[in-house]
């Protein structure tokens, strides 16, 4: 039985971007509405420049809005005090630290500062959600080695445990899966998707991973120069929302795989039939890759007698027929390739 | 360097019976030579052999003692605060030019011959005067700098103003000095050496009590002050008041960095070099253990610093900012060359 | 007549032969009939021979007394330059117009009468003598600035024949001064040792002035009357133990037993607390070593440069220890205003005032009646 769905953050008609004085604004972008709810993970994707950072340092209380009206649980979001605020949202940035000479326990536990007295003294309550926040990310094995000899991956981790010892019921993350391996991106989103959904926290977070994103967003917020588009992944997907994204010429993106690539102006043209999907795919990725358009044919006999044929029956059967009706079989694609 | 738990109380216990050794060390030890016995019988209350001896102890040493242990670590603390707070490992008291306006007030009072401070119903003599002038210009440049730091977000920003600021007071110092007569320079000079010995026990309480308002205020900011390792905005997400921290910071440093100057004179390093060493010998940021300890550690080597300046014996004494340095600057050194190695850096 | 024309001709080969043999040298060698060496009694660092032409001065190098600091060749304006002169600086006397740098020497040309030949000074904000500033405002006597770092083109503009500063050690010269070309005298009386030494130069500066005979007498006077209060100490039974100076920071510059004032002391019948420390100069002790030695001093005498007089109470505000010197409980402590006493113009060439003033506070019944010119009793606040 799924929690029940609250909305933790709503904005309505918001207008981002910087104020140096009165006269002197900038908007990044107007208009925009949104919400976010408990038990789901959200995901901001658009281009570098689009204002994703400043939508970010705006919800987190980093910056002002500039208009539109922007609700944190069910009052204003300037209202709140700031020690209130930092019980409410909890922020994993890619801010260079000083705390390098901190151990990993001290630095989650700077986290548990909105909830301590004035010397921020640790009660047995706060050393248990510390201790459940680092074994919930898995980095307690680390707890007394110094931030400064961690990995990229497990640093994040221990940002992930502080702002999760602030027990908020929001957390937004600044790009956490930059400079990580694919592996560690995984592991992140992961961790991620599972704070979401198992204890129940809104979580915000902009990323260039689209990859990852796609498989595990509940939601996706796709910001382009003009608008702010939320929905649900696969129905934002499926709408062609996706496909001007990034307002570039030159890159498709493939609904089916869920992937962005770059548009082949092939010249040369061929036709591709293979014994699966997968064999499909591939093929069609390496001719992309070396300029030919290719017509995809359901079966054999469709084929133009005017084009070659590359036929891919698996892995190490390639066959290539050419206009003058000569066939060659390939055991490999870097064969096939090279006698292309 | 591996962090052990606790490591902050093993180091406060044994930089405090460190402390206490060398304040009985610098009550025994001075520059004129009193016997043992001697030193012993004026602590106890009996009699000795001659009544200077007793004078000297308890009215020239003891103060001397108490009054660099309370400098050193005001200043210690006090570098400590400015260098979190601006994420600068060179910053100290020095660096926002509180020290080089209490430097040009004094300059004021003993150049301008106090040609402003007669003339009033109260007669300021030469060295009350030169309280009052030093702990009113580091008042000054500590105002200053709040309010630029109402106008300016960046830190880095605010310690280039600082800077500035600095270096404006150091021009004029150099114009009043020379346009001083010989015996005025000369004064000024010797009052920038630095000495712990110039005040006595009646003033003792002044020094104190200001000394404990500044600590008082540096311990209620341990808390911000982790928080502000990560970063500023980190920190405002852990709901931390920067504007507000920082002004409280540079009030608690501007505080202790003017009654120190005031009474000792600018003393050299002592801020800057001290929250390093209590660093290296704890290896943590962490200032719920590096605060005291620095403080601790600042005590530590002012009282040092002051029994090396009585070595000469009968040839005199060493000018304290002499030594200071000498004691600091391969601290910093080893510091600055061993950067990758130390943690607390990356 | 023939004998006489031949004994000038003898005489003419002798100091024809004599200076032609020394030229190219330093050193001046001469017999004693014809040289006639003035006789400094207590000067040290200096020496003055009259030779029939001209007058040699050899100053010895107080750093380095094996070394000679300058040579100076007097020749008078009357006679026509002698050829064959040996090596030094070469002044014309007496000496027309003089650049004088410290007050200390313009005042003793006032005394000697030679004060028109003062024609610019330095640090005139500073000097005290009605005079030099009366003739300032009348454009008679040019300011020449700071004497670290003097006005040149006011100096060119004067055409001094001579310019009077005080040396000091290892002074890579004296800047742009030296390269005028005008005659720099370097004048070392500070650096002797002994009052009456130092005063002893004013003979010689009264040759430079045409005014040797009044620079005699006063001298004279001078050492007579220091002389006769110097025996007046001699038999003294009790002698106060005396205390000198203050604290500045951290440090109680002490004068040393051989030093000037250490002489004073001794010539005044006074016990001065750091008459075992057989030096010269002065070293930085601290307060507890000053007050281990000298607490118990009877008399204690201070000098100090401020707009107001110090009082016992602003020398407690100074240093509240200071009360635990029985001096100061028996308000035993003289001091001298150098702002508006005259300590320093007047004390190097009259070092018998100096010298009475202490005998009168230490000693009051060998000098009945008369009053300090320099120290003062401490006023209570």
């Amino acid at each position: 039985m799924a929690a029940k769905k609250d909305i933790v953050m709503r904005g309505s008609d918001l207008a981002i971007g910087y104020s140096r004085g009165k006269k002197n604004e900038r908007t990044v972008l107007g208009k925009l509405n949104f919400t976010l709810r408990t038990g789901e993970l959200t995901c901001l994707l658009g281009a570098n420049g689009a204002g994703k950072s400043t939508l970010l340092r705006t919800l987190s209380a980093s910056q002002p809005p500039l208009g539109g009206s922007l609700f944190l649980k069910d009052k204003p979001l300037s209202t709140y005090s700031e020690k209130k605020l930092s019980t409410l949202i909890g922020v994993v940035l890619t801010d260079k630290t000083q705390a390098g000479g901190l151990t990993v326990y001290e630095l989650v536990a700077l986290g548990r500062q909105p909830h301590t007295g004035f010397f921020g003294k640790l009660h047995e309550s706060d050393r248990k959600i510390i201790a459940q926040a680092m074994e919930l990310v898995g980095i307690s094995h680390k707890a007394n080695n110094y931030t400064a000899e961690l990995s990229d991956g497990e640093r994040q981790k221990v940002m992930i445990a502080k702002a999760l010892v602030q027990e908020s019921p929001l957390i937004i993350l600044d790009e956490p899966t930059a400079f990580l391996d694919v592996a560690s991106r995984i592991e992140i989103m992961t961790l991620l998707h599972k704070l979401a959904s198992e204890d129940n926290k809104a979580i915000l977070l902009s990323t260039h991973d689209i990859e990852q994103a796609l498989v595990l967003a509940d939601r996706l917020w796709l910001m382009t120069d003009e608008n702010l588009q939320c929905g649900v992944t696969e129905d934002l997907i499926l709408n062609n929302a996706m496909d001007d994204l990034f307002g570039r010429k030159g890159i498709s993106f493939d609904h089916a795989h869920g992937v962005y690539y770059p548009i082949v102006k092939g010249q040369k043209q061929i036709q591709v039939f293979a014994g699966s999907e997968t064999l499909l795919h591939w093929t069609v990725n390496a001719l992309n890759r070396h300029g030919y358009a290719c017509h995809i044919l359901a079966n054999k006999d469709d084929a133009d007698r005017d084009l070659p044929i590359i036929e891919t029956l698996s892995p190490h059967e390639l066959f290539y027929t050419s206009v003058r009706e000569e066939r060659q079989m390939y055991l490999s694609f870097d064969e096939m390739l090279e006698n292309l | 360097m591996k962090h052990l738990q606790g490591a902050g109380w093993k180091y406060g216990i044994l930089l405090s019976a460190v402390l206490v050794v060398l304040f009985i060390a610098n009550l025994f030890v001075g520059s004129v030579n009193i016997p043992f016995g001697a030193v012993c019988d004026v602590l106890t209350g009996n009699e000795t052999a001659k009544e200077s001896w007793r004078f000297i102890v308890l009215e020239s040493r003891l103060p001397q003692a108490l009054t660099a242990l309370f400098c050193g670590g005001a200043l210690a603390i006090s570098g400590l605060m400015l260098q979190t707070a601006f994420n600068n490992p060179l910053a100290g008291p020095s660096i926002l030019g509180i020290s080089t306006g209490a430097s040009l007030g004094v300059a004021i009072v003993m150049l301008l011959g106090g040609s402003m401070m007669s003339g009033t119903m109260f007669q300021l003599s030469g060295f009350f005067a030169t309280i009052i002038g030093a702990f009113a210009g580091a008042m000054v440049v500590m105002a200053l700098i709040l309010f630029f730091s109402t106008l300016v977000k960046s830190n880095l920003m605010l310690l280039i103003i600082g800077i500035m600021i600095g270096y404006v007071a150091s021009s004029a110092i150099s114009l009043l000095n020379f346009f001083a007569t010989v015996e005025g320079v000369h004064s000024y000079m010797i009052w920038g050496l630095g000495n712990f010995g110039g005040i006595s026990m009646d003033q003792m309480p002044y020094f104190f009590i200001t000394c404990m308002v500044g600590f008082l205020i540096s311990f209620l900011l341990i808390k911000p002050l982790n928080a502000l390792l990560l970063g500023p905005r980190y920190a405002e997400n852990l709901g931390v008041n920067i504007r507000l921290v920082r002004n409280w910071l540079l009030i608690a440093s501007g505080i202790l960095t003017a009654i120190t100057t005031a009474y000792c004179g600018p003393i050299a390093f002592i801020g800057l070099a001290v929250p390093h060493i209590a660093r290296l010998l704890l290896g943590t940021s962490n200032h719920n253990s590096l605060m005291p300890v620095t403080l601790l550690c600042g005590g530590v080597i002012a009282l040092l610093c002051n029994l090396i300046c009585v070595l000469p014996g009968e040839n005199g004494i060493i000018p304290l900012n002499a030594v200071t340095p000498v004691v600091g600057a391969p601290i910093i050194i080893y510091v600055i060359v061993n950067q990758r190695k130390i943690q607390y850096f990356n | 007549m023939r004998s006489s024309k031949h004994l000038s001709f003898v005489f003419f080969a002798l100091t024809a032969f004599l200076t032609l043999s020394s030229c190219g040298g330093g050193k001046v060698s001469y017999s004693p009939g014809e040289a006639d060496t003035l006789k400094l009694k207590y000067a040290r660092y200096l020496k003055v021979v009259r030779l029939p032409k001209y007058t040699l001065a050899t100053l010895r190098n107080p750093w380095d007394t094996t070394k000679t600091l300058h040579t100076y060749i007097l020749v008078p304006k009357d006679k026509p330059m002698p050829d064959g002169l040996p090596n030094g600086t070469v002044i014309r006397i007496p000496v027309g117009k003089a650049v004088v740098y410290s007050s200390v020497h313009s005042s003793l040309m006032i005394q000697m009468g030679a004060q028109q030949h003062i024609g610019a000074v330095c640090g005139l904000r500073y000097i005290k003598l009605p005079y030099i500033q009366e003739r300032c405002r009348e454009g008679k006597i040019i300011d020449a600035g700071d004497d670290l770092n003097p006005d040149i083109e006011k100096i060119i503009d004067l055409h001094p024949d001579l310019i009077m500063l005080s040396p000091f050690e290892n002074s890579g010269g004296y800047g742009r001064v030296e390269k005028l070309g005008i005659p720099i005298m370097e004048c070392a009386d500070y650096m002797e040792d002994s009052a009456l030494g130092r005063a002893e130069w004013m003979r010689f500066y009264g040759l430079l002035f045409g005014r040797e005979k009044i620079a005699d007498s006063l001298f004279t006077i001078v050492e007579k009357n220091y002389l006769a209060l110097c025996r007046l100490t001699a038999n003294v039974k009790l002698k106060p133990k005396v205390l000198d100076g203050q604290k500045s920071s951290a440090t109680w510059y002490v004068s040393n037993g051989n030093s000037p004032t250490g002489h004073i002391y001794a010539d005044a019948g006074v016990a001065y607390a750091f008459s075992d420390r057989k030096k010269n100069g002065f070293d930085p002790l601290s307060f507890e070593q000053v007050f281990e030695k000298a607490q118990d001093a009877d008399i204690w005498f201070i000098k100090y440069n401020m707009k107001e007089d110090k009082t016992y109470k602003s020398m407690l505000r100074d240093y509240a220890p200071y009360q635990n010197f029985e001096a100061f409980k028996n308000h035993r402590v003289y001091g001298c205003n150098t702002n508006t006493v005259p300590y320093y113009e007047e004390t190097s060439f009259h070092p018998d005032w100096l010298l009475q003033d202490i005998i009168v506070i230490s000693h009051p019944e060998l000098l009945p009646g008369k009053q300090t010119r320099y120290y003062k009793p401490l006023k209570e606040e």
